[in-house]
């Protein structure tokens, strides 16, 4: 696959939380030429799938992306806006975006009250998302008969890649994590698993997991593998909040399957993925993963993350290396769990 | 004794072997049904061995105990740890502890006082200030001995102290685990399924799954809880439940109402039968039942608690006649059929 | 609509104790509906029945309503409470409540406490009771208690009461059974409980029910009031179309089919984005695989207090939208 370009691609394609048909139907597409079954369903999860027998597993990565939503329209055609997903308002002055009305992307540009206007003592203090609007440049009447309460915005951002194989753009949270599905079909075409895999591009992460716990409950699936972006070390990260930029890490806690991780662990180090460990110490890791872990009767799920600089900005970076690293790593996870299935003791 | 038995092992969330393979070597010759669901549950069922109602019993306990995760070694072999569950930074500072399935010996130290500065006489340690010391002199040392995600337990023994009361670690819940294997050595004229769920301390994770599949009439979580009984607080507003007053009935928490009809039976059957216990109304904390009672369907559900001090602490403190008013009040539905 | 909404506002139903309320409903929709039952939780679950090809699709108003349970009786008579649900104190104080028993105290609160804080141990109801054995005869701990009942017409059709949140949401729900006649689509009206908690009640018969949409009647809050919250939704101004709320984003084809629907029915509606609070239907869209689920909001002023604020014309608008709605 080529991989800049599909992200290049994928991340310029809205998808706020339950609005997620667009980069849906993108996805779904890719997909096709390396799945057996490519559906989409009913909460805009695409599940493509992969392999007929043996023991299911699904892998799951977010298609969603944080976004924002009209509110209102003052009268001097002002659009207020509010968060759905964890939007930092900080990053919102000057910001571009697209509102996404009825007949098409309308572009805007965040705004809030100028600096030589505020108080000084404000100006220490970051702007309130409830303080800012977007300004489309339109006449009031005009802004009201073409957007409305509920339509939905996107950051505008531009991919671009960066020094050392690394890559920056919006919404790498969690578009890059769909990559390492496709990379992970490639190289189960390869392999021959005896397994049916069904690669999950989850809607509704950012709000609460929904696709990924509705996927998992429809699938019941046998093991459920979940891939998400972590904090990578960059300005300002402590010492045991984020891991290196340039491997994937395994996650260990509570939420997790021991033995599987166990096996994920020992798989890295046969096919020589370089990888961390990440502790999640909580009840939960924040990720789908949190859900597929309890639907139904319970779903043995392992966590592999992706390490990303910058998250829920509009200027992610990562390293593409890890992204083929992560989908190497899972197709040999599922095919070594796949062939010794009947042997495996789960506790 | 069963109860000393299973507060010896080692039960961390998300790392209940010890606690599940011995409730599964006790449960095995006493139920009809031992199956380890997904998540690590234990679920034993015991069918009705007197004329039966027809009804089914759900009990519900966890296996697991607040504790400490290990996040990785420092370079001068100190190592850097998260709580697993809810627990007060304030209470574990100058504690013994153990690190991994080798149960390594450490401490968590803290500046002397006598070097503190006024201002840091009146600072609470936050965890990411605090560390556990194996006595490792650097990392590579310490590494050898621990690993990134070991699972740290209180080094805290069984203490029988004072007017029938024992201290040790991990009694919530193993006097749940404990109530349980009692319960199933007797018959009853109903169904009773016996959960040990894993996970409770970290939001109740296991009893999310624990009651799929389960066609049942209603669920009890048996529970330890906390008790504030003694210094200075008032009436039952602050004590939360008395220890020694009984088993404790819950009329609601923050993760689920009781049912009123299954309240009310309980409160009048211990009345009945001369068992002791008290109400409580503590509008905070959950248990597994905010989870059984609406994740697959709707269930009737009540929790009764035996009143523990110093929860989630190394040292929590319970009272033997309560441990024995549970089983009683557990034993008496059990025995009327589990009608409600 | 208007007698039905007052007989359910001024009904005694605290969240986990709905069964009074539920008893006064099963009596009026019962000539409506073809099955009728209560669940473990005490949802009352009534369906009535599609035919073939029809989908099924589920209803949800909550009986409960925001109240007190008495968590100790101290020795001077006087029963401490705890809030059940989201009480504001400030809306609170000084206020009679009542018990299911029909005893009724007076909400109040110690000198020196902040009324703007979310501390309720400072709260307390004044039975008149001279010492605790008094006050023990009449009340127990764990009883639970509402605001007093109260149900008033003010000018432009609106009313205010109390447990308007949300009763008039029960209310639509059974106006609309009364009204609907057969429909190709099954329709399983549920009355829930213990929303005010955590939609508790609605996610517990939602994976009973399994239905293929979900639809939830609800209030929300107003923006047209002096200073009031920051809504552009205004009361009188026709049926709210939820967008989303912290609880869900309503499914885009569901949002549709509403606006569509009231387009045909000719009922005012308006477009609805809140920013905190919850519905039932969050609960129903994450039940089992996933239920595309919507909601219909009745624009309400002053929500949590004792005097909750609709108009009637919303609420007909309502009906008129969910009949259009559930026949399609």
């Amino acid at each position: 696959m080529d991989l800049k370009k599909f992200l290049t691609e994928v991340t310029a394609i809205p998808g706020t939380p339950g609005y997620e048909k667009p980069v849906a139907e993108y996805i779904a597409k890719v997909f096709e030429p390396l799945c057996d079954e490519v559906t989409i369903d009913h909460l805009y999860d695409v599940i493509a799938r992969k392999g007929d027998h043996g023991p299911r597993f699904m892998i799951c990565a977010h298609e969603d992306e944080i976004g924002m939503v009209v509110t209102d329209i003052e009268e001097d055609g002002s659009v207020r806006f509010t968060r759905t997903g964890g939007v930092d308002p900080r990053i919102l002055p000057a910001m571009e975006v697209l509102i996404q009305t009825k007949e098409g992307p309308l572009y805007g540009v965040v705004g809030a009250k100028p600096p030589h206007l505020t108080a000084p003592e404000e100006r220490n203090k970051s702007i309130q998302m409830d303080a800012m609007f977007i300004d489309v440049g339109l006449k009031p009447e005009d802004v009201k008969s073409r957007v409305r309460i509920g339509d939905q915005i996107v950051m505008k951002g531009k991919a671009v890649e960066l020094a050392d194989g690394c890559m920056s753009s919006k919404t790498m949270d969690d578009r890059a994590c769909v990559a390492t599905m496709a990379e992970c079909a490639e190289h189960l075409e390869k392999m021959n698993a005896p397994a049916e895999v069904m690669m999950v591009s989850t809607s509704k992460e950012e709000v609460g997991c929904w696709g990924a716990s509705a996927a998992a409950f429809n699938l019941a699936p046998d093991v459920a593998i979940v891939v998400d972006v972590t904090h990578a070390e960059g300005p300002g990260t402590g010492k045991w909040d984020a891991v290196p930029l340039n491997k994937p890490a395994i996650a260990t806690g509570p939420n997790l399957h021991p033995m599987l991780t166990k096996k994920l662990r020992e798989i890295a180090k046969k096919y020589r993925v370089d990888y961390t460990l990440e502790v999640c110490p909580g009840g939960t890791t924040g990720t789908d993963a949190s859900f597929t872990n309890v639907a139904r009767g319970g779903i043995p799920t392992v966590l592999i993350s992706v390490p990303l600089k910058y998250m829920h900005t509009s200027v992610e970076v990562l390293s593409m290396e890890v992204i083929r690293e992560t989908g190497r790593l899972m197709a040999h996870f599922i095919n070594e769990i796949s062939r010794e299935w009947e042997d495996l003791t789960w506790y | 004794m069963v109860l000393k038995e299973l507060t010896s092992l080692r039960g961390v969330s998300g790392n209940e072997d010890a606690v599940r393979n011995y409730i599964l070597e006790k449960v095995k010759p006493l139920a009809d049904e031992v199956r380890v669901d997904r998540m690590g549950n234990v679920i034993a069922t015991k069918k009705a061995r007197l004329e039966s109602t027809g009804k089914h019993v759900m009990l519900s306990g966890h296996m697991d105990e607040v504790g400490l995760i290990i996040l990785g070694a420092n370079d001068n072999g100190l190592l850097s740890f998260r709580p697993v569950g809810g627990i007060d930074p304030r209470v574990v500072v100058s504690k013994r502890v153990l690190v991994g399935d080798d149960e390594v010996p450490g401490v968590i130290g803290a500046k002397a006082i006598h070097l503190q500065s006024a201002a840091e006489r009146q600072t609470v340690l936050q965890f990411d200030q605090l560390y556990i010391d194996i006595g490792a002199k650097d990392k590579a040392s310490a590494e050898r001995l621990v690993s990134p995600g070991d699972y740290v337990v209180f080094d805290s023994d069984w203490v029988e102290f004072g007017d029938g009361m024992v201290k040790c670690r991990a009694l919530d819940d193993r006097v749940g685990c404990n109530c349980m294997i009692s319960i199933l050595e007797g018959e009853y004229p109903c169904d009773v399924t016996c959960a040990f769920t894993v996970q409770e301390e970290t939001g109740c994770r296991g009893a999310h799954t624990a009651a799929w599949g389960l066609e049942i009439d209603c669920a009890f979580a048996l529970e330890g809880t906390t008790a504030n009984d003694i210094g200075m607080a008032k009436g039952y507003r602050e004590q939360v439940v008395r220890v020694g007053d009984g088993v404790a009935v819950s009329v609601m928490d923050g993760g689920s109402i009781a049912n009123r009809d299954l309240y009310r039976r309980m409160c009048e059957l211990a009345e009945e039968k001369g068992i002791a216990w008290q109400s409580k109304c503590y509008v905070a904390g959950a248990t597994d039942m905010s989870r059984v009672q609406r994740h697959n369907g709707a269930k009737a559900t009540c929790v009764l608690s035996v009143p523990c001090r110093y929860i989630h602490s190394a040292s929590n403190v319970c009272c033997f006649s309560d441990i024995d008013a549970q089983y009683q009040l557990v034993e008496a539905f059990l025995a009327a059929g589990g009608t409600f | 609509m208007k007698d039905t909404l007052k007989i359910l506002c001024t009904a005694y139903g605290p969240t986990g104790n709905e069964y009074n309320v539920a008893e006064i409903i099963k009596g009026m929709v019962a000539p409506y509906v073809d099955e009728m039952k209560m669940d473990a939780m005490g949802n009352l679950i009534t369906v009535k029945k599609g035919q073939e090809g029809g989908k099924k699709i589920m209803l949800a108003a909550h009986m409960d309503h925001i109240g007190f349970v008495v968590t100790d009786i101290d020795d001077k008579g006087f029963a401490r409470v705890h809030n059940v649900g989201g009480i504001r104190k400030a809306n609170s104080l000084y206020r009679r409540v009542v018990f299911e028993n029909g005893v009724s105290g007076i909400l109040a609160a110690e000198n020196g406490d902040d009324a703007n804080d979310r501390d309720m141990t400072k709260l307390f109801v004044d039975l008149g009771a001279a010492n605790k054995e008094e006050a023990e005869k009449m009340i127990r701990r764990g009883d639970f208690a509402v605001y007093a009942p109260e149900f008033t017409e003010l000018s432009n059709n609106l009313v205010a009461g109390t447990a308007m949140d949300d009763r008039a949401g029960c209310a639509i729900q059974i106006e609309t059974l009364k009204r609907l006649g057969e429909t190709k689509n099954e329709i399983v009206a549920v009355f829930t409980v213990q929303e005010e908690v955590g939609l508790r009640g609605a996610t517990a018969a939602a994976f009973d029910v399994a239905p293929d949409m979900g639809i939830a009647l609800d209030v929300t809050l107003c923006g047209d009031t002096p200073k009031g919250p920051k809504i552009a939704v205004k009361a009188g101004e026709g049926i709210a179309v939820k967008i989303l709320d912290n609880s869900l984003i309503c499914h885009p084809g569901v949002v549709k089919a509403m606006e569509e629907a009231a387009e045909r029915a000719g009922a005012k509606y308006q477009r609805e984005v809140l920013t905190a609070g919850g519905t039932d239907a969050g609960a129903i869209q994450r039940s089992r695989g996933g239920i595309p689920s919507g909601v219909l909001s009745i624009p309400c002023r002053y929500v949590h207090s004792p005097n909750e604020v609709v108009s009637l014309n919303d609420m007909e608008d309502g009906v008129k939208l969910l009949v259009e709605l559930l026949k399609a």
